[in-house]
C-alpha cells in the first residue's frame, strides 16, 4: 500500500515536488505568522501577568500605551482591606541611542525586583538599565532616550523578547519622558477579601480608572484580538493558496493517470478505493511537507530572534497546540485539494479504455 | 455463462448494435470477428457490463445486471479484462501491477501465475522495460489473477506481431481449457480459428 503510494509519487518527481513545495511554503507561512502573533501576544501578556492580581488602567482608552493613571492612588489603594502590595509601571517606546524604537519601562521600586540583574544595579533617578538583548549596543557609560541622557546602571535579563530588548527607568524618569504618572497599577491581594470586593472598593476611589483581574484584562485586551484575528486571516489566505495550488497540480496529474484508474474500475475497484489511494499519496506528501515546514519555521524564528535589527522583539513561539492546530489545518487543506480532482479522475468510464485501444 | 437477447445500442442516431442475441456456454472460447466498425467492441462492452445497452436482455451467470447490485463487486468476482492497449502502470513492476488488481488472498499466487504465462523472469521489471508481447501477457495475468469466470478481450493482439499474437491466443486456449469462459473480439480471422466458435458481426448484426 504505502510502497505503491511512494512509487506513484516517485513516478512523477517533478509533480510531487511541486505539490510538496506549495504545501511547505503555505504551511511555513501559517506557522510564521501564527507564531509571531502568538509571540507578541504571549510576550506582552507575560509582562502583564507577571505579578499583580488586578490591573488598574485609565478608563476608556484605546490601548495601554495611552493610559495615564494617577500615582496618588497608590497609597490609597494600598490601604484598602485585602490589598498586600501596589506597584506601578509605565510602558512606552522611544528612540534609544542609535536604535530607532525601543520599549521603555518605568517601574516603581517595588516592581524592579522581578527583573534579574546580570550586571550593575537597578536604576535610580537619572539612570537606565538595559536589557541583555540590546546591551551590546551600548558600550559607553551613558545612553540617550529621546532627548534626555541617562547613566547606565546595569544590565538585566528576561525570557521575554519585549523586555530583554528594552530599557528600564525609574517611574519618575519615565513619567517625565512620556508625560504621565503611570500606565497601569498592579495590585496584589492578600487573600483576605474576595477579588470582586477589592475591585469594587478601588473603583469607588476614582471614576477615571478601570479595574480588571489580570486574567480578564489579558483575555479581553483588544490589541491581542486584533493581532490574533489578523494572523488567522492571513493564515487562512495562505492555506487557501496552498489548497488552490494542490488542486490545480492534482487536476493535471489525475488527467495523466486516468487510464490507470480506468483499468482498476474495469476490474471492479470502487471509486472510493481509488480516491483512497490518491488521498494516501497526497497525505504522504502532506505529512512530509508539514514536518519540513515545522523545521523551516523553527529555523526562521530562531534567526529572527537573533537578528540584531529586530532587537529580539520578533519572538515567535510554536507551542504544541499551535503545531497540532496547523497540522490539522494542513492535512485538511491537503485532503480538500486532492479530493475533488481524485473523485473526478476516479469517475472515468472504463469504456474509454476500449476507445483508446481502437484509436491506437 | 452469458445469455443476451435482442441487444440494441445506439450512438446518437447510429445503430451500433442492432438486435443481437447470443449464448456463450461456461468454459467456451468465443471469438467475435468482423470488419472494423462492425460493432465488436460495443458488443463486448455490453456483454462485460461496461456499457448499458439501450434495450435488450443480458444475463451473466444467470443474473441480470439490475440484480447484480454493486457492479464493482460483480466485476471483481466474475470478470477479467484485456484491452488492445496494456494499461500497465509504468512506475510499478509487472508483479506489482498484477498485485494491484489482485484480491488479498490471491497475491501469493502471482509468482506461479506469471511463471505459467511465461513472464516469471520479468516479474520485477517495469512495463517500459519489456516487449509488447510480454506486456500483453502481463495484462492477461492481471486480468485473470482473481480467477474470473469470464475473460473479455478487445483486440488483444492489435499491437502485436504475428508470433506474439499466436502466443497470446495459445494462452487464451489454455485459460479456456481450465474452464474460464472467454470472449475475444478480433478482426484477425486466422487467429479467431483458435476459438471454439466464431461469432461474425456485420453492421451490428450477427452474420
Ligand atoms: N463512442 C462512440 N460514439 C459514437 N460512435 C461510436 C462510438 N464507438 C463506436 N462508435 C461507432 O459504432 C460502430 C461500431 O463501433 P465499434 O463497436 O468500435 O466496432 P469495432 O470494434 O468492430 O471496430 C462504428 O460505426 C463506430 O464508428
Ligand atoms: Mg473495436
Amino acid at each position: 500500500m504505502l510502497t505503491n503510494a511512494f512509487r506513484a509519487l516517485l513516478a512523477n518527481p517533478m509533480r510531487s515536488l511541486l505539490v510538496f513545495l506549495s504545501l511547505t511554503v503555505s504551511i511555513t507561512a501559517v506557522f510564521l505568522i501564527s507564531a509571531v502573533a502568538h509571540g507578541i501576544v504571549s510576550s506582552y501578556s507575560t509582562i502583564l501577568r507577571s505579578d499583580g492580581d488586578l490591573i488598574v488602567t485609565q478608563a476608556r482608552i484605546a490601548d495601554t500605551f495611552f493610559s495615564d493613571v494617577d500615582t496618588a492612588l497608590i497609597p490609597r489603594i494600598s490601604k484598602l482591606p485585602g490589598v498586600s502590595k501596589v506597584t506601578a509601571m509605565i510602558v512606552g517606546a522611544s528612540p534609544v541611542g542609535s536604535l530607532p524604537i525601543v520599549a521603555v519601562y518605568g517601574l516603581s521600586p517595588g516592581r524592579m525586583s522581578r527583573y534579574k540583574i546580570l550586571a550593575g544595579d537597578y536604576p535610580k533617578k537619572g539612570e537606565a538599565m538595559v536589557g541583555q538583548g540590546i546591551a551590546g549596543r551600548f558600550t559607553g557609560s551613558t545612553l540617550s532616550i529621546g532627548d534626555r541622557k541617562f547613566r547606565i546602571s546595569g544590565v538585566f535579563g528576561s525570557e521575554t523578547g519585549f523586555e530583554s530588548g528594552g530599557v528600564i527607568l525609574s517611574l519618575e524618569d519615565a513619567g517625565a519622558l512620556f508625560h504621565k504618572k503611570a500606565s497601569m497599577l498592579f495590585v496584589d491581594l492578600d487573600g483576605t477579601q474576595p477579588a470582586r470586593k477589592v475591585m469594587e472598593a478601588i473603583r469607588k476611589l476614582s471614576d477615571r480608572i478601570e479595574v480588571k483581574s489580570t486574567d480578564a484584562f489579558v483575555k479581553n485586551y483588544h490589541q491581542f484580538r486584533i493581532i490574533e484575528t489578523s494572523a488567522d486571516v492571513i493564515s487562512a489566505i495562505a492555506l487557501l493558496m496552498g489548497l488552490i495550488s494542490i488542486a490545480s497540480i492534482m487536476s493535471v496529474t489525475m488527467l495523466e493517470r486516468k487510464y490507470e484508474f480506468g483499468i482498476l474500475r474495469a476490474l471492479g475497484h470502487s471509486r472510493a478505493a481509488i480516491v483512497g489511494r490518491i488521498l494516501l499519496e497526497t497525505l504522504m506528501v502532506g505529512i512530509v511537507a508539514y514536518l519540513t515546514a515545522l523545521a523551516a519555521a523553527l529555523g526562521i524564528l530562531w534567526i529572527l530572534r537573533r537578528l540584531p535589527a529586530l532587537q529580539g522583539y520578533v519572538d515567535g513561539v510554536i507551542t504544541l497546540p499551535l503545531a497540532l492546530e496547523v497540522g490539522a489545518a494542513a492535512l485538511t487543506m491537503t485532503v480538500l485539494g486532492a479530493i475533488v480532482p481524485a473523485w473526478r479522475a476516479s469517475g472515468i468510464d472504463p469504456m474509454e479504455l476500449i476507445t483508446r485501444g481502437s484509436r491506437a | 455463462m452469458i445469455e443476451a437477447k435482442n441487444l440494441i445500442h445506439f450512438y446518437g442516431q447510429e445503430r451500433a448494435i442492432d438486435g443481437i442475441s447470443l449464448r456463450v456456454a461456461p468454459g467456451e472460447f468465443v471469438a467475435l470477428t468482423g470488419e472494423s466498425g462492425s460493432g465488436k467492441s460495443t458488443l463486448l462492452a455490453i456483454l462485460s457490463t461496461l456499457l448499458r445497452p439501450d434495450s435488450g436482455e443480458l444475463r451473466i451467470e444467470g443474473k441480470a445486471p439490475e440484480a447484480w447490485g454493486d457492479l464493482n463487486r460483480f466485476r471483481r468476482r466474475y470478470i477479467g479484462f484485456v484491452f488492445q492497449f496494456h494499461y500497465l502502470i509504468p512506475y510499478l513492476s509487472i508483479a506489482e501491477n498484477v498485485a494491484l488488481a489482485a484480491d488479498r488472498e490471491r497475491r501469493q499466487e502471482i509468482p506461479a501465475l506469471l511463471a505459467r504465462l511465461g513472464i516469471g523472469e520479468i516479474a520485477r521489471k517495469k512495463a517500459d522495460e519489456i516487449s509488447g508481447g510480454q506486456r500483453q501477457r502481463a495484462a492477461i495475468a492481471r486480468a485473470v489473477v482473481n480467477r474470473p469466470r469470464i475473460l473479455f478481450a478487445d483486440e488483444p493482439t492489435g499491437n502485436l506481431d504475428s508470433k506474439n499474437s499466436e502466443k497470446v491466443f495459445d494462452l487464451f486456449r489454455s485459460i479456456a481449457d481450465e474452464g474460464t469462459t472467454l470472449v475475444v473480439a478480433t478482426h484477425d480471422r486466422r487467429l479467431a480459428e483458435r476459438a471454439d466458435r466464431i461469432i461474425d458481426i456485420k453492421d451490428g448484426r450477427l452474420v
